[in-house]
């Protein structure tokens, strides 16, 4: 989806017209600045200050060293690979270890329905605070399921995720509706 | 439910968090996927909104960051700097043109092979042989009379030629010579005849007789009697 527009990016940055790059670091700047700082806190359950800084540093590396990339369609990806050393360079020196992904076991045999009383709420409401409680316990399938309903690719998904291919992604994402069942399952029910 | 149901289900459901449409699809699912898309959508809409609440700052500080890792210019700096080169290369340029018409003379002839040749010592300590002067000799750049470079007065007689006035310095100036050639109007015998009274060369020294001379050889476009002139002002040797 977002391939096309980060090669022109790219064409931006590493020109040596002055103009170009004063676009070219507004337009990164617009485009990444918010799904960065979501990418830390989401994947990496950093708080906001730590994800803005990180945020920062990272967009300053990529305009650095922007140059380097010599296959502008590797451009997007080598982008969010920028991102994620960071966080993990942010997260050894800080003596945490990586958030992992294993959280996200899916065991729907061993789930309880996670039911929440019922009363006196919507089904909107019911399901809203059902899926912060899903957030709340699945970050990485909750991250995945909103990158998806922005219209993410599998394979983007993927690279963000860590996942090894578009389709152990597609898998992760697919099992999201059982998941989530056994949080919001119970609004059904209400008128 | 069945593997294909269940694969069914999971793939509509899936549509409809994309906000993609299904026809024919279970409503009772159809209806939780719209909700939990909506609920998605709208936490991520605010999050949005509250990351936007600092951008402009965030924004300003990625910029000086980059300005001060040398990786963008710092436009207002770049303006002033491309205003002072503007203006240095205007400058610069005006000089030499100015220059050029007024004040690029040759003092000394150019020494040809045969010239050299000659063992002449005075050719050893030769001084460039085209500068920028002014009409004295002394070495100005922009402003022609800037006191700092151009001499206060001028001591030595105008050198005329096959007369005596002037010729030999100012020990051997001839009142007689100057005379006569001032009577034609002659602004340099002038400008002697001046030095002469001002110095009392073969004359008593009157300064007012000195500066009536320099004025008339100011007149006629002297401009080593104008300078003569104002020494004298300033020194208050006239009244």
């Amino acid at each position: 989806m977002e391939s096309k527009k980060f090669e022109e990016l790219h064409a931006l940055l590493v020109s040596n017209d002055d103009n170009q790059l004063n676009r070219g670091y507004q337009i990164l700047f617009e485009s990444l600045r918010n799904k960065m700082i979501g990418h830390y806190i989401k994947k990496f359950k950093l708080n906001e200050e730590s994800a803005q800084d990180l945020a920062h540093e990272s967009l300053i590396t990529i305009m650095e060293k922007a140059h380097t990339v010599k296959e502008p369609k590797a451009f997007v990806g080598w982008c969010w690979i920028v991102t994620d050393r960071k966080a993990l360079d942010y997260l050894r020196k800080m003596n945490r270890e990586k958030i992992e992904f294993n959280t996200d076991k899916f065991d729907i045999e061993i789930k309880q329905q996670k039911n929440i009383n019922v009363d006196n709420i919507d089904q909107r409401v019911c399901i809203q605070k059902g899926t912060e409680r899903f957030k709340e316990e699945y970050p990485i399938r909750h991250y995945a399921l909103e990158l998806f309903a922005q219209g993410y690719t599998h394979a983007e998904i993927a690279q963000l995720i860590d996942k090894p291919t578009p389709g152990a992604t597609k898998e992760f994402i697919s099992q999201c509706r059982k998941i989530i069942d056994t949080f919001i399952g119970h609004c059904k029910e209400i008128k | 439910m069945s593997i294909n149901n269940e694969k069914k289900l999971n793939e509509e459901w899936l549509a409809f968090i994309r906000g993609d449409v299904v026809i024919n699809a279970n409503k009772k699912w159809r209806l939780h996927a719209k909700l939990v898309r909506a609920v998605i959508l709208n936490t991520m809409a605010e999050e949005e909104r509250h990351l936007n609440m600092s951008y402009d700052r965030d924004l300003l500080k990625f910029k000086n960051a980059l300005i001060e890792k040398g990786i963008l210019k710092n436009k207002k700096e770049s303006i002033n700097n491309r205003f002072l080169k503007w203006l240095g290369t205007l400058v610069f340029g005006a000089t030499i043109v100015w220059a050029a018409n007024e004040l690029i003379r040759f003092d000394k002839p150019i020494p040809t092979e045969s010239q050299i040749e000659i063992d002449n010592p005075e050719y050893e300590s030769e001084k460039p042989l085209s500068y920028i002067t002014d009409k004295f000799g002394t070495f100005t750049a922009f402003w022609p009379y800037l006191k700092i470079f151009s001499p206060e007065r001028f001591d030595d007689p105008i050198q005329i030629v096959n007369t005596l006035c002037g010729h030999g310095g100012l020990e051997k100036l001839n009142l007689k010579d100057c005379l006569v050639l001032a009577e034609q109007n002659d602004a340099d015998a002038l400008f002697n005849l001046g030095l002469m009274y001002e110095k009392g060369i073969s004359v008593k020294q009157n300064f007012q007789k000195a500066y009536e001379y320099y004025k008339k050889a100011e007149a006629l476009e002297n401009d080593q009697a104008k300078f003569n002139i104002e020494y004298l002002k300033e020194k208050k040797l006239i009244n």
